[in-house]
This record gives C-alpha cells, sequence and structure tokens, in this order.
C-alpha cells in the first residue's frame, strides 16, 4: 500500500513534468524569404535594422578582446556596411555543444557561423529541418561580390559548399598556397651537413639520414606515430607507399588505407626501423612536452610539428641555447627521387567554415549584403590585413605593406603578430591572394618557415581528401557505429606489428579481421556518398 | 462492497479512522516542517525531474531541430549499438577493473587515514598535515597527467627506483598490465587527503569520554579504535561507501584519454572513453543519454543492494 | 587524546610522523611545481625534463601577460559573487532538507527522500535541462550559476548523516519546551553540526569556485564568464592537437606554457585559503561534544 502511494506520486510528478517540458518545445513559424529588394546598390546602405549574428571565435581573439563587438574589425564592417550587427560567441572549446543546444533552442539568430563539417547533422539536414535557408537565389539576387567571384570558379570548388544541390553558407575560403600547408617534418641542417646529406627526399635517404643522426642523438626520429594520430595529421611516410592512413579519395573510388596493401609495406617499414633503433620506442606514447623538450635538448635529429606553434617557437628559442644548430624542412617523403609526394596536409580551398542565414532572419536581403561584403576587394583587404592607414599601407598595385603597429607589436604593444591582428582580422575570407600573401609573410617572420610552408604545400594532397559527404541517418548510424571499433582495431594491432609484439604472419589474420569489422560496408557507403556528391 | 460480515468492517473501519486521525495529527504537528521543505521539493521538481522526463531520448534519434518529443522513436537501437560493439565485453571489464580497484584502495585509504592524522599529537603539525594532503584535489587533470607521465617516463624518479633495486628500466605507459595501478595510485595521490576530510569531521563528533572510560578499563589506543572510534564512526563509513558505489560505472574519461595509447588499450580503455572516442559526446545526445542510462540502471542495481543489505544490519543506517 | 606513553606508542608515533612528513612532501610537490613552472622562464621550462625542484630563471612575465587577458579580473568577481552567495542558500536550503531527512515518525518522509535520492542516479541530461532554464528565463544571467546547481543530494545525505550523530533526547528536551521546528533546527541543531556544515560548505564552496560547463552553455555575454570558464580557454587556447589552431604563430607561444601554469595558480589559490578558515569548526565540534556530556 505505502508502495503504491509512492508510485502514484511518482507518476504524478512525471506527468506534471511532461506537461511543463512540453511548453519549451513551440515552434515559430519561419518566415524568412526574399522578398522584393529593397536596398540601393554600394555602401553603406540606409537602415536602421541590427542584424544578430552567431560567430565562433578565434582563440587569439579571445586573449585581447572581451569580445568581438570591441574589434575594430566590427565597427568598421559596421560603419561602412551601414548594418547594425550584434555579436555572441560559442565559449571557445565548447562550440559543438553550444551549436547544437542553439539549434535545439528553436531561437536562431540572423546569421549562424560556425563550421558546418563539424556538425553531424550536416548542412542538407539542416535546410530540410527549416533551420538554415538554401542561398542559391540569394546568391544570385543579393550577393553580387561573391557571385562576381564565383564565376571564376569552377565546379570542384563551387561543390565544396553546396550540399544536395543548394549553397548553404558565404564561404570561407582560402585561395593560394602559402597558407595552406603549415604541418611538417624539419631535420637538423647541422648533423646533415656533417654527414655530407643533403635534404632526404625518399624513404632511402631518410633511413640513410636516420643511420646517420644515431651517432650524434638521442632520437634520430621521434614522433607520434600510431595510425589514427598520423591519420589525423598529415599521412606522413605512411603517403609514400601511395595510401593514406585512413579513408581516401583515390580518383573516384574511396579506399581505406589499413586494408590496401601499400599499407603493409609501411608497416614493415615502420618494424624495420623500430628493430634498428631509428624511431624512439615511445613512438606510441611520447607527447608533446616530452617532444618539445627532448627537441630544445638538441636530442631530437628529425620530428614533424605544426610551422608556428611547434617550430616557430623553437626555432628563436634555440638560436639562443644552441646558435650551431640549423634547422631545414624536409618535404614529405617520396619512394621514388624526383617523384611529388600525393599526401600530406594542405588546407583546401573550403574547410568547413562559413555564415548561413537562418530561417528566423527577417530581413534576408540585409543579411546578404552584409555578408557580401567580404567579397568585394575592399572587404577582402578590411578582413584580411586591417584598416587602411591603421594597420597597413598600399605600396603599389596589388602590393601592400603592414605598419609597425602590426610589424613591431613586440616592442609598441608588448604582443605578439597574431595577438597584435587579431581584432583587425577574420579569417573569413581569403579571397585576394595579394593581401593574404602578404598577410602570410607577416605571419612567418623567420625564413624557414616560409620555405617550409612553401615545400610542404607541394603535395598532392588536396586530391586524396575527403569532402564533406551527406549520409542518410541509417548510414550515417551505421559509419558511426563501426569507425571507431575499426580505428582503434588497427591503432592496437599496427603498434604491434611495429614493436615486434606481434609476428608478421598474423597480418593475413589482421585483414582477415579488418574485413569482419565491417570495414568494407564502411567504405561502401562512403562510395555512394561521395558518388552522390559528385553528381550534385 | 456490501457489508457481509459486520464486525471486522467495524473494527477495520475503526482503525482506518484512528489511523487517519493519527496521521492528521502527525501532519498538524509538521506543518511548519513542511513548509521549510517545501521548496527543496519544488526545486527537485523543476531542476531534476523536469528535465529527467529527456530519458526518452535514449529510445529515440533526437535530432535537435525537432526537437526531443518531434524526434522519431527508435526503440533499443542506441542500445543495440552500445552492446553490439565489437569491444563492448572489454569496455564493461575495464571500467569495472578500474574503478572497482580504486574504490577498495582509496576508500579504506581515506579512513585510515584520517585515523592517523587523528592520532597526530601536535595540534599545528596536525593542521599542517590536513591543509596540505588535501591540496591536490585542485591541481588540474592535465596537469596532474603531466606530472605521471613525467615520473614514469623511462628516465624518470619511478624508474630510477626500479633500476636501484635492480629491477629493468620500461616505459610503463605501455606496459598493459601497469595501467591499472598508475590510475589508482595516482588518483589517491590526488584525493586522498580530501576524501579524508569527512572522516576528520566525523572522528571530532566522537564524545572524548568514550576514550576515557575505555582508558580507564585498560583498553589500548588500537583496542579503542576498533571498538570505540569506528563503530562511532560507522554511520559515515556507511554513507559514504553506498555513495561510493554510485560512481562505479562512472569512471571519468579525462584522465585516461591523457594517459591511455593503442599500447595499452587492452586494459585501458574504457566505457567512457570510447564515447569520447566516438566524437559523439557533445553531438549525439541519444546515444550518450542510452550509455548514461545503461550506467543507471546499473549503479541503482547494486545501490538498491547495498542499502537493502545495509538496512538488515542495521535499520537505522542507510541512504533511505 | 588518552593513551600510555609505552615503547610501542613511541615508536608509532615516530613512523606515524615519518608517514606524515613523506604525505606533506608527496601532496606538496605537484602545487611546487605548477608554482615554479609559473614563474619559470617560458623558454628553458620548455627545455626542462624530469623534477623541477625550483623555479628557472625567476620571472614574472607569465603573471603580468595572464593579467593582460581582459576577462581575467571581471570573471574573478563574478566568481566571487557566485561562490558567496551560492554557498550561502546551499547551506541554507541542504540543512533544511538534511533536518528534515532527519527527522522521525513524520509521514511522506519516505517517499520524499526516495524521489530526492532517485536524482542522484538518473538525470535527464543536458537537452531537457537546458529548456528548462530557458523556458525559466534564467539564462545570461549569473543567478544560472547558482539556483540549478543550489543542492547536491550527496551533500544532504553527508549533512543528514551529522544529524543522524545527534542524540535523540536533546531533540526530545526541544519538543518539551515547546520548540517548533524552526526554532528546533536553527537554534539547537545548527550548532551542533557545525563540524559537518563546515564540511559541506567546503564542498559547495569548491563546486561552484570549479563549475564553468552551465557558464559555458546559458552565458552568452562574455563579460559575465567566471574565471573557471575563462581559465579553460586559456588552457586550450595552448592547446596545439586542435589543427585549427596549429597554425598559430609568434614567439608568445613558448610562453603559453607558462601562462598556463600562471592562471591556474591566480585560479587555485584563493580556493585553497577556504579550508584552513572552515577548519577552526571542525575543533569547535569536540567542545560542543565535551559541553554535550
Amino acid at each position: 500500500m505505502k508502495a503504491k502511494r509512492t508510485l502514484v506520486f511518482l507518476l504524478v510528478v512525471a506527468l506534471a513534468c511532461t506537461a511543463l517540458a512540453g511548453c519549451g518545445e513551440k515552434k515559430e513559424e519561419a518566415s524568412a524569404v526574399l522578398g522584393e529588394l529593397q536596398y540601393t546598390e554600394g555602401y553603406p546602405i540606409q537602415t536602421d535594422k541590427t542584424l544578430t549574428y552567431y560567430k565562433r571565435l578565434g582563440s587569439v581573439i579571445t586573449e585581447v578582446l572581451a569580445d568581438f563587438n570591441e574589434a575594430p574589425l566590427a565597427k568598421e564592417l559596421i560603419e561602412r556596411t551601414g548594418i547594425n550587427v550584434e555579436f555572441t560567441h560559442p565559449p571557445v572549446g565548447q562550440e559543438a555543444e553550444d551549436f547544437n543546444l542553439l539549434l535545439a533552442s528553436n531561437d536562431f539568430p540572423d546569421i549562424i557561423e560556425t563550421n558546418w563539417f563539424f556538425n553531424n547533422a550536416g548542412p542538407a539536414k539542416l535546410i530540410e529541418d527549416k533551420v538554415i535557408l538554401p542561398l542559391n537565389d540569394i546568391f544570385d539576387k543579393a550577393a553580387p561580390n561573391l557571385k562576381a567571384l564565383m564565376s571564376k570558379w569552377d565546379e570542384s570548388k563551387l561543390r565544396q559548399y553546396r550540399a544536395q544541390g543548394n549553397y548553404y553558407a558565404f564561404p570561407g575560403i582560402t585561395e593560394g598556397n602559402l597558407g595552406a600547408a603549415y604541418y611538417g617534418v624539419m631535420a637538423r641542417k647541422d648533423l646533415l651537413d656533417k654527414h655530407g646529406l643533403g635534404v632526404p627526399e625518399t624513404i632511402d635517404e631518410w633511413e640513410t639520414a636516420l643511420t646517420a643522426f644515431k651517432e650524434d642523438v638521442q632520437y634520430p626520429l621521434q614522433m607520434r606515430l600510431i595510425p589514427s594520430y598520423i591519420e589525423a595529421s598529415s599521412d606522413v611516410l605512411v603517403g609514400a607507399y601511395g595510401v593514406s592512413a585512413g579513408y581516401y579519395v583515390d580518383g573516384d573510388t574511396i579506399k581505406y588505407g589499413p586494408a590496401e596493401p601499400g599499407y603493409r609495406q609501411w608497416v614493415e617499414m615502420m618494424r624495420d626501423w623500430y628493430a634498428k633503433g631509428l624511431i624512439s620506442k615511445d613512438f606510441a606514447t611520447v607527447d608533446a612536452k616530452t617532444i618539445s623538450a627532448n627537441y630544445l635538448n638538441a636530442e631530437v635529429g628529425m620530428t614533424i610539428g605544426s610551422n608556428g606553434s611547434d617550430f616557430g617557437s623553437w626555432i628563436p628559442i634555440l638560436a639562443k641555447s644552441h646558435p650551431d644548430i640549423e634547422l631545414v624542412p624536409v618535404p614529405y617523403p617520396s619512394l621514388e627521387k624526383g617523384k611529388v609526394a600525393e599526401f600530406g596536409q594542405k588546407t583546401v580551398f573550403f574547410e568547413g567554415a562559413g555564415a548561413a542565414i537562418s530561417t528566423h532572419c527577417q530581413d534576408v536581403e540585409l543579411a546578404a549584403r552584409l555578408l557580401d561584403y567580404a567579397y568585394s576587394k575592399e572587404g577582402g583587404l578590411l578582413y584580411t590585413l586591417g584598416i587602411e592607414g591603421e594597420t597597413y599601407e598600399v605600396v603599389g598595385e596589388n602590393q601592400y605593406k603592414f605598419l609597425p603597429m602590426i610589424t613591431d607589436s613586440e616592442n609598441i604593444s608588448g604582443q605578439s603578430f597574431s595577438q597584435a591582428i587579431a581584432p583587425y582580422y577574420d579569417g573569413r575570407c581569403y579571397c585576394f591572394e595579394a593581401a593574404y600573401d602578404t598577410y602570410m609573410a607577416e605571419f612567418y617572420t623567420n625564413p624557414i618557415n616560409l620555405a617550409a610552408a612553401r615545400l610542404w604545400g607541394t603535395t598532392k594532397a588536396e586530391l586524396h581528401k575527403l569532402p564533406k559527404l551527406t549520409f542518410n541517418s541509417a548510414d550515417s548510424d551505421r559509419v558511426s557505429m563501426l569507425k571507431t571499433d575499426i580505428t582503434t582495431y588497427v591503432d592496437e594491432n599496427i603498434v604491434a606489428f611495429i614493436t615486434g609484439a606481434a609476428s608478421m604472419d598474423n597480418y593475413d589474420a589482421y585483414l582477415a579481421g579488418l574485413e569482419s569489422m565491417g570495414v568494407k560496408d564502411v567504405i561502401a557507403i562512403y562510395q555512394a556518398a561521395y558518388d552522390e556528391y559528385l553528381k550534385n | 462492497m456490501l457489508n457481509t460480515t459486520a464486525r471486522p468492517d467495524v473494527n477495520l473501519r475503526a482503525a482506518k479512522e484512528l489511523e487517519r486521525k493519527r496521521l492528521k495529527s502527525r501532519l498538524k504537528r509538521n506543518a511548519s516542517l513542511y513548509l521549510l521543505v517545501a521548496p527543496v521539493i519544488i526545486w527537485f521538481i523543476v531542476f531534476s525531474y523536469i528535465p529527467m522526463t529527456g530519458i526518452v531520448m535514449a529510445f529515440k534519434d533526437y535530432a535537435p531541430a525537432r526537437g526531443i518529443f518531434g524526434s522519431p522513436f527508435v526503440g533499443l537501437k542506441h542500445f543495440e549499438m552500445f552492446f553490439g560493439s565489437y569491444y563492448f565485453g572489454r569496455l564493461l571489464r575495464n571500467t569495472l577493473t578500474l574503478s572497482i580497484s580504486y574504490m577498495v584502495t582509496s576508500f579504506p585509504a581515506a579512513i585510515l587515514f584520517a585515523l592517523l592524522i587523528n592520532e597526530i599529537g601536535n595540534l599545528t603539525f596536525k593542521k599542517t598535515v590536513q591543509t596540505i594532503t588535501y591540496m591536490p584535489h585542485f591541481i588540474s587533470m592535465v596537469v596532474l597527467c603531466g606530472m605521471v607521465r613525467e615520473f614514469i617516463a623511462p628516465n624518470g624518479i619511478v624508474n630510477d627506483l626500479i633500476a636501484a633495486f635492480g629491477g629493468e628500466r620500461a616505459d610503463l605507459l605501455s606496459v598493459p598490465s601497469a595501467f591499472p595501478p598508475i590510475y589508482v595510485l595516482s588518483g589517491l595521490w590526488q584525493q586522498m587527503g580530501w576524501n579524508s576530510i569527512i572522516y576528520l569531521a566525523a572522528l571530532q563528533g566522537v564524545d572524548q569520554e568514550l576514550y576515557e572510560s575505555a582508558y580507564l578499563d585498560g583498553a589500548g589506543k588500537l583496542r579503542q579504535t576498533i571498538s570505540i572510534t569506528i563503530p562511532c564512526i560507522m554511520p559515515t563509513i556507511v554513507i559514504m561507501f553506498i555513495l561510493g558505489l554510485g560512481g562505479i560505472m562512472n569512471v571519468g574519461y579525462e584522465k585516461i584519454i591523457l594517459l591511455y595509447n593503442p599500447t595499452i588499450y587492452e586494459t585501458a580503455d574504457i566505457i567512457s572513453s570510447f564515447v569520447y572516442r566516438k566524437g559523439l559526446f557533445d553531438m549525439q545526445y541519444s546515444f550518450s543519454t542510452a550509455v548514461g542510462l545503461f550506467n543507471s540502471l546499473t549503479t541503482c542495481v547494486l545501490v538498491i543492494t547495498a542499502n537493502t543489505i545495509t538496512r538488515k544490519l542495521d535499520s537505522s543506517m542507510g541512504l533511505w | 587524546m588518552v593513551g600510555k606513553s609505552s615503547l610501542s606508542r613511541k615508536i608509532f608515533v615516530f613512523f606515524n610522523t615519518i608517514f606524515m612528513l613523506l604525505m606533506i612532501t608527496v601532496s606538496l610537490y605537484p602545487l611546487w611545481y605548477v608554482f615554479c613552472a609559473s614563474f619559470s622562464n617560458a623558454a628553458k621550462y620548455m627545455a626542462h625534463r624530469g623534477l623541477l625542484l625550483w623555479p628557472i630563471e625567476w620571472t614574472w612575465a607569465a603573471y603580468e601577460h595572464a593579467f593582460e587577458h581582459p576577462l581575467i579580473l571581471p570573471s574573478y568577481l563574478n566568481t566571487i559573487f557566485v561562490v558567496v552567495v551560492g554557498t550561502c542558500l546551499s547551506i541554507l536550503f541542504s540543512t533544511i532538507a538534511a533536518y528534515f531527512l532527519s527527522r522521525k515518525n513524520v509521514p511522506f518522509k519516505r517517499p520524499i527522500a526516495l524521489l530526492m535520492t532517485f536524482t542522484m542516479y538518473f538525470s535527464g541530461g543536458l537537452v531537457p535541462f537546458y529548456f528548462t532554464i530557458k523556458t525559466l528565463n534564467m539564462d545570461n544571467s549569473l543567478w544560472v550559476l547558482i539556483i540549478p546547481s543550489m543542492l547536491t543530494m550527496y551533500n544532504i545525505l553527508v549533512m543528514r548523516g551529522g544529524f543522524d550523530g545527534i542524540p535523540d533526547s536533546l531533540e526530545d528536551a526541544a519538543n518539551i519546551d515547546g520548540a517548533g521546528h524552526i526554532t528546533t533546527l536553527f537554534r539547537i541543531m545548527f550548532p551542533l553540526v557545525l563540524p559537518t556544515i563546515a564540511v559541506v560548505t567546503l564542498y559547495y564552496g569548491v563546486t561552484y569556485w570549479n563549475a564553468w560547463f552551465n557558464a559555458s552553455i546559458f552565458i552568452d555575454d562574455r563579460k559575465k564568464y567566471p574565471l573557471q570558464l575563462v581559465l579553460r580557454q586559456i588552457l586550450i587556447s595552448g592547446n596545439t592537437n586542435d589543427m585549427t589552431l596549429a597554425a598559430d604563430a609568434g614567439s608568445k607561444l613558448a610562453l603559453q606554457e607558462t601562462i598556463k601554469h600562471a592562471v591556474s595558480v591566480i585560479a587555485t589559490v584563493p580556493i585553497l585559503c577556504l579550508y584552513p578558515f572552515l577548519q577552526r569548526y571542525f575543533v569547535k565540534g569536540v567542545m560542543v561534544g565535551a559541553v554535550k556530556g
């Protein structure tokens, strides 16, 4: 009887809760359509409306400003376009969570700028669910600057920010090669010189160099080399064997590296190097702090790292503590001399960041005009170099130079280049190569970094990169269910092969295991989605 | 009901009447108490029970734009996905191994530590020990794991000790059997002082006269501890134990992903790190709700069992 | 404490002291490490391996840069407000809840206790919680960091343990004197459970101090961020595993490492002071116990 009373009580509570929770689910009817055009061409536009703008912030800008509303870039943008904008931001590191809650809240800002690749649902689904608007018509009528650029781009670029036939965002794009490759290998030039060796280009030359380094340093090659990590970074070494460490595009087909024959050759090579002591014993466990400590203590011959945050900070430190040490960027290796590497790290034209217009936007034309400004020449310069006369000056046709406030920021404001430019810069549009090159040249102050950016960018990595694919929900579940298990399986087995814990005789058993885990299903799902992508 | 058997019915009615009267008077007597506790109950309903309806998400394919109730119902799909995973058995085993071995060491360790602190005679020294040992609790996980890595690296202090005693240096983070001890010991290092705080407070509540009379009876220090101290802080111990059981399925992923690598997945990969790797933690609410529900149900069974046993042994103890 | 000063006692005291000294060393080291790192020369620190026993080339640089961050100071004030107001409210309502749970012979106590305990194991997850807060219109205010996390069943149970420890005779005496629940709770019981309240204050205080998640989803205005959310962003911004950040360059990057430690110190030291302050209430508990007899 007591139990019954409790049960009834709990039930009543539960019912009350359901009723209350239901209230939160009211749907607002979307009112957004592009009506008759009402604003004149050119800027500033005469309006007293305010647009709300949800924007991901880079981490550097949060170090110097409380929020983007305070940025000179934002103020200048508002003044030049005549459109008042109010920015809100997701917290750094919580973007995905925040974005999903934004969707759930059914209370969208006018403009949503995020990385659309990071969202599981995918833009096609968001259009279908009436969260964001398809932009095809809007581009045609209200985005003249972007439309002009788009007429110069070919289909392989255009389809990157389109889902099932609909453009979904004003894209953040990168033209030019200089900023695209920021991850790669550097070697100790002083050691190469000592042994009379050139910069290694092939796997054999790597082996020669590493063997020679064994005399001089404790770790000829130290980097984290577990398969899933290589996949996420750059396919270094494994790429020489014509495969990626993960899923990739080969012509029109999708392949998974660890199931390919070339991968086995890489594993055998790694096993050999491990036995010879050319790669550090802790290749599976080593972390960034250890590598940087070893590197700065001159105990590493070669390592992989980011041009900016790793090498960019090590080079000035080494210059003081070990003036005799010299670094040289090493190209992504290949098997044959003179052959350009097929794989490497490279940012492609569109990496997913872009601004969409939500279905709650009351003035679609105005939002489009605001976003379109970035694709005008003045807009592009503003977004990349800042304000003329304040941060940069024009020194010739399509030639720009940063002013001391930026170039000498270290002495003037005590800020690094990244911090000084952050309030004036928004990496949303790099459509004007000249402006972008000015930016990158200042970004990589050291000639070694600049050379590295050029050298690492020579790979054909962009040909093999998977674009953002759209899956139906059954496929999406199947992929997410199988993929993690497969990655775990590969990591675990390959590390065992490399260290010698497992015999190479078991490699066929490993391949059979991979198959039984459904790797073919995953590839087939990817392939179907990729075919669909090419068709659109 | 018709009155076929009149007398028992009358009796029953009288008894019921009496009970109702008693209840009424008890309710009346406690009116101010209900008034006091009303905001607390409302709080629980608003902030726990209303959101709890979201558990239905585990059985749906939740899509943010569609809302919880508008999303399609998919039955046990997410549970199948979880149980059907190739590694489910290993994940469950590792989760239980790590949490149980941590619990069976940290739990007595904290009590023992509190008892030892209690034995310190010098008050200043006693306070210093208490204050300092609780501090590692505040070190962030990233920093702590960085230090753990440094200590157990091949040229770190732990390997120095192993070498000094004639052992062979090893990269301990790639030895599967070494992971559970590393996990447990680093946890003790960080939490033992903090966990002992509650027992220290409980120890202060023990009546000093009990010790005096025991001393007069000729009981030694150990005897006093066993027959006075422990029974006196038993309610606290029991509550902490049952609460601790509640955490057994919920081993956090943060420490794991900062320390593990493929060579030791065999012992280090747990449910939460798996869910984390799936990249679903922030994205797929339905799947993580399903995993959470599985964890909750398992813990509930454990806790209810423990509570029932406790109440059988001593009805004044237990959570409810 | 009463005990014979026998030989075995002396040996025990000796080893106990040694053990405690060892514990002090072991516990202090992580803090000392962070402290040293925050005052070290960034470049030298990055090259450093093994134990860090002393700051390498003492410098304030990391602290100077940390305080240049535009949100550190405002977020400090936000956090102090949340901790002070939040802890007071939490203690008030937890005491009431615990007092209720410790009463005997109160109708409906068991279902209510069950209702509360149940919440420890089941929660609806983030999304419905988010809707609840939105519906209540609590988002984007500091109160959202206080009210929804005001009560923790765990702490209520710890507190109930304190009330359970009070002899029934005392309460009976209060009843005979005609004291109502309010008087019994606040005048008579409250002073008796001070050691437990001190512990729970510490638990709540620390929770409020460390909380960042609710702020991250409910607060849009960055000027209302609590300290821990800002700290988290600083820690993350130096995380080179994030490929989108890997392209960030600048000579300040080496400094990032030490700035992280400096911010950790800034964000940890104030809360560390809470414990010694509360500790004296543990001692008071002994005195109360003495009076009782």
